[in-house]
């Protein structure tokens, strides 16, 4: 239950999904450093492809909370 | 190969002399040049501009709207090499015959010349636009595309009638054409030269010459056997009106008619339809865009002169989304590349409460009608009818080269919104008798169409034709009454706008002009 809770606040915002899950420095320093990637390219470059880069870090984030916690159990 | 002679620089002299001056070198001009200089006249062609858009000599243009709101002066013609045609979108079709006849009950003058005369002329122009052969037979420009003819409205009802107009896609005539003015030694081509006055001899019955200046202070005379004014319609009457140093009133304005009757196609969107089944697809806006024709469902000559209508016409626009996701739509789609706002993100939420209709939407711009929209907004297009009111007038201010400003008192008249009223209905009533949807119908009256007007950059009317000095400035061959050598040129020349927009009907005006010249010469 957690960890689908936790997969679907990473889809949300990230961080606070890997924060969340518990799944250690490395996960969140990545998540940390994309969301802010994509929050830097949608007010200063291209909107839609900060956008676009902000979909791929919460699903790659949620993804990584399903299989790291699966993993560990 | 002669260079263009710039105004400012490239020439000293006081004074230039040809067989013909055509001041302005947009459609008509252009036009003109071409033919003339082919039948060895020895042109001198005098544009404002030069050949690419500037702000300097574009603020010539400036002037108020004194009446309705109507476009910005400065914005809706263009001054320079090309003219008008540099934003031109293409659309052509020939004018109905009922849009040469006098129709007094609807307060329509008549052209001088007929449908016939012009035909040859027409067909012409169409050619050298690049325009189908077929251009006469919607039913085949329709059957080459693969739709039904069957489908057409004039098929299945008494009263309807396909207006289908092809969008041709060279219609950038400076552009296209420069290269042969410039080859050509028949034609010499002043830029960034302004006619500010239209000088008359003394007895008033001829042009002298007309005078030149130069934003940078220099000015010279053109002189010539035969003047043709072909700068746009509100510019045609604007240097009209001005030339006043002999007659009193304006060239060629004895009957008061110059800058009157100033005319556009004025369209409003009111109603919605929501079709069924059977609604031909043809209709839809944008289905037929993409095969570069546009079909409006309109009336027969026949119907619109027993119901007392105006030209019109009405435009299906297909609808995905509500009006708020739609401009949300928009800006999120016109706003991918560039820097985001939290503007952007609320548009963003507005089009993902609707992600079915945003997604029709986006597919539909790839494929149109794939998808049957949600309703239609509908577009009413008419011709205004000439207004003596609707009027082009002198400012008392003047331009940077001291030429008064023309500024535009425009006004809709009761026979516009009588017609926009009465042929709604009537085409709510044939359209649902058909079994192709039904109508959710605004009530149209004045202050419903004097707020949500638009036009079409189709500046026409203020210079006439007529059969008689009493009700115009120009005869049938486009000569000013009572001015032997003066010619106007273009859409100002248009008794009535007629179902067409108005480019393609000029150059064909201006092919008849210059067989005219050279018929006379000879």
């Amino acid at each position: 239950m957690k960890t689908a809770l936790a997969a679907f606040v990473a889809l949300i915002f990230p961080p606070l999904g890997v924060l969340l899950a518990g799944l250690g420095r490395a996960y969140l320093f990545l998540a940390v450093l994309l969301t802010i990637a994509a929050v830097a390219i949608f007010f200063l470059l291209y909107a839609g492809v900060g956008l676009i880069l902000y979909g791929i870090t919460g699903v790659l984030m949620a993804a990584a909370v399903i299989f790291v916690r699966k993993r560990k159990k | 190969m002669a260079d263009f002679i710039d105004a400012r620089t490239d020439f000293d002299g006081e004074e230039v002399e040809g067989s013909i001056a055509i001041i302005g070198a947009g459609a008509a001009g252009i036009t003109l040049a071409r033919e003339l200089s082919k039948a060895n006249r020895e042109v001198i062609l005098i544009e404002s501009g030069g050949l690419e858009l500037e702000g300097d000599t574009q603020a010539l243009y400036a002037g108020q709207n004194l009446g309705l709101p109507y476009f910005n002066l400065a914005a809706c013609r263009l001054r320079y090499f090309g003219g008008t045609t540099n934003h031109w979108a293409g659309y052509c079709r020939a004018n109905d015959e009922v849009d040469y006849m006098e129709r007094p009950e609807v307060g329509l003058p008549g052209w001088p010349i007929t449908h016939d005369d012009l035909a040859p002329y027409v067909a012409r122009a169409a050619t050298s636009l690049g325009i189908a052969d077929d251009f006469f037979d919607p039913a085949k420009l329709i059957a080459d595309k693969g739709f039904a003819v069957d489908d057409l409205g004039e098929r299945q009802s008494p009263i309807l009638e396909t207006k289908v107009a092809q969008i041709a896609e060279d219609i950038r005539l400076g552009k296209n054409h420069r290269d042969e003015l410039q080859a050509n030694p028949n034609v010499r081509i002043f830029l960034h030269a302004n006619a500010t006055n239209i000088n008359l001899v003394p007895s008033g019955n001829a042009v002298d010459h007309i005078a030149i200046r130069t934003l940078n202070g220099r000015s010279f005379r053109v002189r010539a056997k035969r003047f043709i004014i072909a700068c746009h319609a509100i510019e045609n009457a604007r240097l009209l009106l001005s030339s006043n140093d002999v007659a009193k009133e304006g060239i060629g304005n004895a009957s008061d008619h110059v800058g009157r009757h100033f005319m556009d196609h004025i369209y409003i969107t009111a109603s919605r339809f929501y079709p069924s089944a059977s609604f031909p697809k043809l209709y839809d806006r944008m289905v037929l865009r993409k095969e570069r024709l546009n079909a409006n469902l309109g009336f027969t000559d026949k119907e619109l002169q027993k119901s007392g209508l105006l030209q019109y016409y009405l435009r299906f626009i297909p609808r995905f989304l509500s009006e708020t996701n739609r401009s949300s739509f928009e800006n999120v789609q016109a706003g991918f590349f560039e820097p985001g706002s939290l503007q952007y993100l609320r548009d963003l939420a507005a089009v993902a409460t609707d992600p079915i209709g945003a997604l029709k939407l986006a597919y539909s711009k790839r494929s149109p009608g794939r998808f049957v929209p949600d309703h239609y907004d509908l577009e009413h297009r008419i011709e205004q009818a000439p207004n003596a009111d609707c009027r082009v007038v002198l400012s008392e201010n003047t331009d940077v080269l001291g030429s008064r400003i023309a500024d535009l008192d425009f006004k809709i008249s009761d026979y516009d919104i009588d017609t926009l009223a009465r042929a709604q209905e009537l085409m709510a009533r044939e359209v649902s008798a058909l079994g192709w949807g039904r109508f959710q119908l605004e009530t149209i009256d004045r202050s419903l169409v004097e707020s949500r007007f638009l036009g079409h950059y189709h500046n026409i009317g203020t210079t006439r034709m007529a059969s008689d000095p009493t009700n115009g400035v120009c005869n049938s061959d486009s000569q000013v009454f009572g001015v032997d050598n003066l010619y106007m040129a273009g859409s100002s020349l248009f008794p009535s706008a007629g179902y067409s927009g108005p480019t393609m009907m000029l150059i064909a005006l201006s092919l008849r002009l210059a067989d005219h010249i050279g018929r006379v010469e000879a």
